[in-house]
C-alpha cells in the first residue's frame, strides 16, 4: 500500500513538472498549443485532470480557451466522458468537474441524470458543471431543484450561485421565491443576497406584504437594504418573536436616521439579550450619532440591563 | 441439585468466553463501518484540492479556550488560534482563576483593555472578575473569572460567545489552519447537526513552529508511542464506527464543535464530573432522543487537532484514572438512557457497549486474573487452554490496532516515512503485553475513585513541550 502510494506521488510530481509550465503559459498572451509536442501518458491522466481543473477554476474569461484547447489536444474530454459512467464515485466526481470546465455540451444529458441522485455531493457537482456548460439555459432547472431539495447544504448551493453570477441568477431566483411555499421561503430568501439589488428589493417588498410567517419576515429583513423598506422594520419592532425584533432593530441601524433613535429605546430593556444588543448597536450605527449622545441615552435609561448594554456598545466604539 | 465448585468454574469460563466473543464482534463491526465511512470521506478530499471560494454562508464560530496556569504557553497558543483559516470567528479565552500570570501575559501580548460586556447569563458559572478586549485583535476577548474548574470556565465562555456555534478546545491544543473548515462541514451539510468532533493525534515527536505543526514524526519515548496506536484505534475505528450510526458518545474536550442554543438548552457543562466533555455529549443524545427530536452528532475523521501525550508515568496514570472515572460518572448521571424505549441505537447499543465493554471491562479483566489464580490453586488450571486463550486475546488486540494503522494508511497517511509505520506496527504488538495490563489497573482505580466519590481538580499535566525539549510546564 505504501509502495503504491509512493509510486502515485512520484507520478504526480513527474506529471506536474511536465504540465504545470505548459498550463501556466495560458497567462501569456498569444499562446498556442501547436508547439506542444509532449504526449499525456495514461498513468498521468488523473493527476493531469486535477491540475487542469485547478487552473480552470483559477482563471476566468477568454484566457481559459487555451486550457480547453490543451485538454482537447490530450483528449481529456474523451477520458472524462468515459469516466463519468464509472461505478467509482471519486472517478465520477473528477469527470463531472472536468466536463463542466471543458464546457462539454455532450455531457449535459448525463449530468442532468446525476442531478437526480440522492447523494447530494454527486448531484451538486453535476449541477455546478451544468451551470458552467450553459448557465442561461440551466439556471431554471437548478433553481427548481434547490426549491425542491431542502436538505442540500446551503453554503454549497450559494457557492454555485455565486460562481454563476448575479446577472443570471437574479430573475429566476426572485420568481422562485414569490411562488415558493412559506416553509421554503426563508432558505431561498437568504440566497437572494447573491442577486442584483433591484431584484432583491422588489422581491422582498412583495414577500413582506404577503406574509405573517415570522421565519420569512426575519429572513427577509436580514437582507433588506433599501431605506424605503424601513416602514416594515418599524412595524415589526415589537413582534412577539425575539428573532424578528432582532432583525427589525438591525434594519433601523442599517437604514434609519437619527430621528428613528427613540423607537429603539424600548428594545434596550427587552427580555432577550440579542434584542438589547442589536438595538444598542443600531443606535450607535445611526448617522451622525455621537458617543456623548449615546452616553446621554444610557444615562436616561432606568433599566440596569439597558444601561449595561449601552456601556458595552459605547466601549465597542462602533459609532459611524 | 446444588452447584459444585467445578460447575461454577465451568459457568464462569463460559461467561468469560461469551464476553470475549461479544466485545470482539462489536469491535469488528465498528471496524467494518469505519472502513466504509473512511472511503466515503475520501471523495471530499479530491474536491478539496481544487480552489475553494467562501460563499458567505459559512456559520460564524466562537472558539472557547479555557486556561488555568498557562502563562508559559498561552501567548503562542492564542497567536496560532488567531491564524486559523476561516471567514468569521472569534476567540474567547477564559482564565479560570489561574494562580500564575496568565492574565497579565494575555493583557501584555494582545494589548487588552477592560471591557464592560453585558454578559448573557444563560449558564451558571463562578463570578466573573473582568472581561478584556484586544486593541490589536478585534476578534479576541479574555474572561477573567474565579476558579471553578474546566467545565465552569467553558460555561462562562459559552455565555460570552456570540456565534451560533462554539468550538471548545484546550488552550494547549495544536490546531491545523484548516481545522474549523473541516469540523464545520457536518453543520453545513446537515442543519440538524448539533455537535461534531474531530480526530485528535499525538504531537510528541512532531515539529511545531509558531503554534502550528510543521512536520509529523513519531516519538522515541515508549509511553507516547503506545498512545499513538491507542489514539488511532480510539478515533479511526472507535468514533468513526459509531458516527454513521448517530451513536457517538464521546467528543474529546480537546476539540469539539457544538450548536450553542442546544447546549444551553441542555444546561451546559456539568461541573460535578471529571468527564464533562463526554457527559455533555451523552446528555445531548438524551435530550434529543427522549424528546424525539431529529439531530446528528458527527465525527470528522481528518486529523485536525494535535495534543501532547504524557510521557511521565504518574501523569499518564492520573489521566487514565480520570478518564475512567469520567466514563463511570457519565453513564451513572445519564442512566435513564439505558434500554430506554425512545433512545434508539444509543440506548440499546452504544450505551450498553460503553457500560459493559468499556466501564466494566477492568473489573472483568482483573477478576479473570484472580479467577485464573484460584483455578491454579485448586489444581484445575489448564496451562495449554489458558495460554491459547491469552494468545487469542493478545492476537485480536493486535489485529484491531493494526487495522487502525491500516485505516490511517489508506486514508490520511500522515506518517510520511515507512519507518514510522513499521515502528507503529511493532508498538501495536508490544502494547498488548504489559502496557495494556497496567492501563487496566489504572482504569480499575478510576472505577474505585468513582465509587468512593473522591474530590477532583483541573487535571493538570506535566508536559515537556512539543518540538522543544526541556520546556517543563507544571
Amino acid at each position: 500500500m505504501r509502495l503504491s502510494l509512493l509510486y502515485n506521488e512520484r507520478q504526480k510530481i513527474i506529471c506536474h513538472a511536465l504540465w504545470k509550465p505548459i498550463m501556466v503559459q495560458c497567462f501569456a498572451p498569444g499562446s498556442s498549443i501547436e508547439n506542444i509536442k509532449i504526449k499525456l501518458k495514461r498513468r498521468h491522466i488523473k493527476h493531469f485532470a486535477m491540475l487542469w481543473n485547478y487552473y480552470s477554476f483559477s482563471i476566468k474569461g477568454p484566457d481559459s480557451s487555451f486550457l480547453v484547447d490543451l485538454a482537447n489536444k490530450v483528449r481529456l474530454n474523451q477520458w472524462a466522458l468515459k469516466k463519468i459512467k464509472s461505478y467509482r464515485t471519486r472517478a465520477q466526481l473528477l469527470a463531472m468537474v472536468t466536463l463542466g470546465n471543458l464546457r462539454e455540451k455532450r455531457a449535459e444529458d448525463i449530468l442532468k441524470k446525476k442531478c437526480e441522485k440522492s447523494n447530494y455531493l454527486l448531484a451538486l457537482t453535476a449541477l455546478r458543471s451544468l451551470l458552467r456548460i450553459d448557465p442561461k439555459n440551466n439556471i431554471s432547472y437548478f433553481i427548481n431543484l434547490i426549491v425542491e431539495k431542502e436538505n442540500w447544504p446551503q453554503s454549497q448551493v450559494a457557492q454555485i450561485l455565486k460562481e454563476t453570477g448575479a446577472d443570471i441568477i437574479s430573475k429566476p431566483l426572485a420568481r422562485a421565491i414569490i411562488s415558493a411555499r412559506d416553509e421554503s421561503k426563508p432558505r431561498l430568501i437568504r440566497l437572494l443576497q447573491l442577486a442584483h439589488a433591484h431584484e432583491t428589493f422588489s422581491t422582498l417588498k412583495e414577500v413582506l406584504k404577503n406574509t405573517n410567517n415570522p421565519e420569512v419576515i426575519s429572513a427577509a429583513m436580514s437582507i433588506l437594504n433599501d431605506p424605503i423598506c424601513i416602514v416594515f422594520a418599524k412595524q415589526y419592532l415589537h413582534h412577539e418573536m425575539w428573532f424578528v425584533r432582532v432583525q427589525a432593530a438591525r434594519v433601523i441601524g442599517r437604514l434609519g436616521t437619527k430621528q428613528d433613535a427613540k423607537i429603539l429605546y424600548p428594545l434596550l430593556s427587552d427580555s432577550h439579550w440579542w434584542v438589547r444588543y442589536r438595538a444598542a448597536e443600531a443606535l450607535a450605527l445611526l448617522p451622525m450619532m455621537t458617543v456623548s449622545e449615546l452616553q446621554s441615552i444610557k444615562e436616561s435609561q432606568t433599566d440596569p440591563f439597558a444601561q449595561d448594554i449601552m456601556s458595552q456598545i459605547i466601549a465597542e466604539g462602533i459609532c459611524r | 441439585m446444588p452447584l459444585t465448585f467445578q460447575d461454577i468454574i465451568h459457568i464462569v469460563s463460559w461467561l468469560y468466553l461469551s464476553y470475549f466473543i461479544g466485545i470482539n464482534i462489536f469491535y469488528f463491526f465498528l471496524n467494518t463501518v469505519a472502513f466504509i465511512e473512511v472511503r466515503k470521506h475520501l471523495y471530499w478530499n479530491d474536491l478539496n484540492l481544487l480552489p475553494q471560494v467562501y460563499s458567505g454562508f459559512e456559520l460564524p464560530i466562537s472558539i472557547v479556550a479555557p486556561a488555568y496556569n498557562e502563562e508559559a504557553t498561552i501567548a503562542s497558543s492564542i497567536k496560532s488560534l488567531l491564524q486559523i483559516n476561516y471567514p468569521e470567528y472569534e476567540v474567547v479565552v477564559v482564565n479560570d482563576g489561574s494562580k500564575d500570570k496568565t492574565v497579565e501575559v494575555m493583557i501584555k501580548e494582545f494589548n487588552m483593555y477592560p471591557f464592560p460586556e453585558a454578559t448573557k447569563l444563560e449558564l451558571n458559572s463562578k463570578p466573573i472578575r473582568a472581561i478584556y478586549k484586544s486593541r490589536t485583535q478585534p476578534n479576541l476577548r479574555l474572561i477573567d473569572k474565579e476558579n471553578g474548574g474546566k467545565a465552569d470556565a467553558l460555561n462562562a465562555g459559552i455565555n460570552s460567545a456570540r456565534s451560533p456555534l462554539f468550538c471548545c478546545i484546550d488552550a494547549d491544543s495544536i490546531l491545523q489552519r484548516d481545522s474549523l473548515q473541516h469540523v464545520v462541514r457536518p453543520f453545513l451539510e446537515d442543519p440538524t447537526t448539533i455537535a461534531a468532533g474531530g480526530t485528535i493525534r499525538i504531537a510528541n515527536g512532531c515539529t511545531v513552529e509558531d503554534g502550528y505543526l510543521k512536520k509529523v514524526g513519531i516519538p522515541h519515548h515508549y509511553l507516547s508511542l503506545m498512545q499513538i496506536t491507542e489514539y488511532l484505534r480510539a478515533f479511526l475505528f472507535g468514533r468513526l464506527g459509531w458516527s454513521p450510526l448517530n451513536a457517538m458518545l464521546v467528543i474529546s474536550g480537546a476539540f469539539g464543535l457544538f450548536k450553542k442554543d442546544v447546549v444551553v438548552e441542555a444546561g451546559g457543562y456539568r461541573t460535578d464530573t471529571v468527564g464533562e466533555d463526554m457527559e455533555l455529549v451523552v446528555r445531548l443524545h438524551k435530550l434529543m432522543r427522549l424528546n424525539k427530536r431529529k439531530y446528528r452528532v458527527t465525527f470528522v475523521p481528518d486529523p485536525i487537532c494535535w495534543t501532547e501525550a504524557p510521557e511521565v508515568f504518574q501523569t499518564l496514570r492520573n489521566q487514565r484514572v480520570r478518564w475512567q472515572r469520567g466514563l463511570c460518572e457519565t453513564l451513572w448521571l445519564n442512566r435513564e438512557l439505558l434500554f430506554n424505549s425512545r433512545g434508539g441505537f444509543v440506548s440499546w447499543v452504544a450505551y450498553p457497549f460503553m457500560l459493559f465493554f468499556e466501564a466494566m471491562e477492568p473489573i472483568i479483566q482483573l477478576f479473570g486474573y484472580v479467577f485464573t489464580a484460584v483455578c491454579y490453586y485448586f489444581g484445575i488450571f489448564s496451562a495449554p487452554v489458558a495460554l491459547a486463550y491469552l494468545l487469542i486475546v493478545i492476537g485480536l488486540g493486535m489485529v484491531l490496532s493494526i487495522n487502525a494503522i491500516l485505516l490511517e494508511e489508506i486514508s490520511f497517511h500522515r506518517y510520511p516515512k515507512l519507518r514510522y509505520i513499521i515502528t507503529l506496527f511493532f508498538a501495536s504488538i508490544v502494547e498488548n503485553i504489559g502496557y495494556r495490563q497496567i492501563n487496566t489497573w489504572w482504569r480499575f482505580v478510576g472505577i474505585f475513585k468513582f465509587l468512593s466519590r473522591s474530590k477532583s481538580g483541573w487535571g493538570e499535566m506535566k508536559r515537556k513541550g512539543i518540538g522543544k525539549a526541556g520546556n517543563e510546564k507544571q
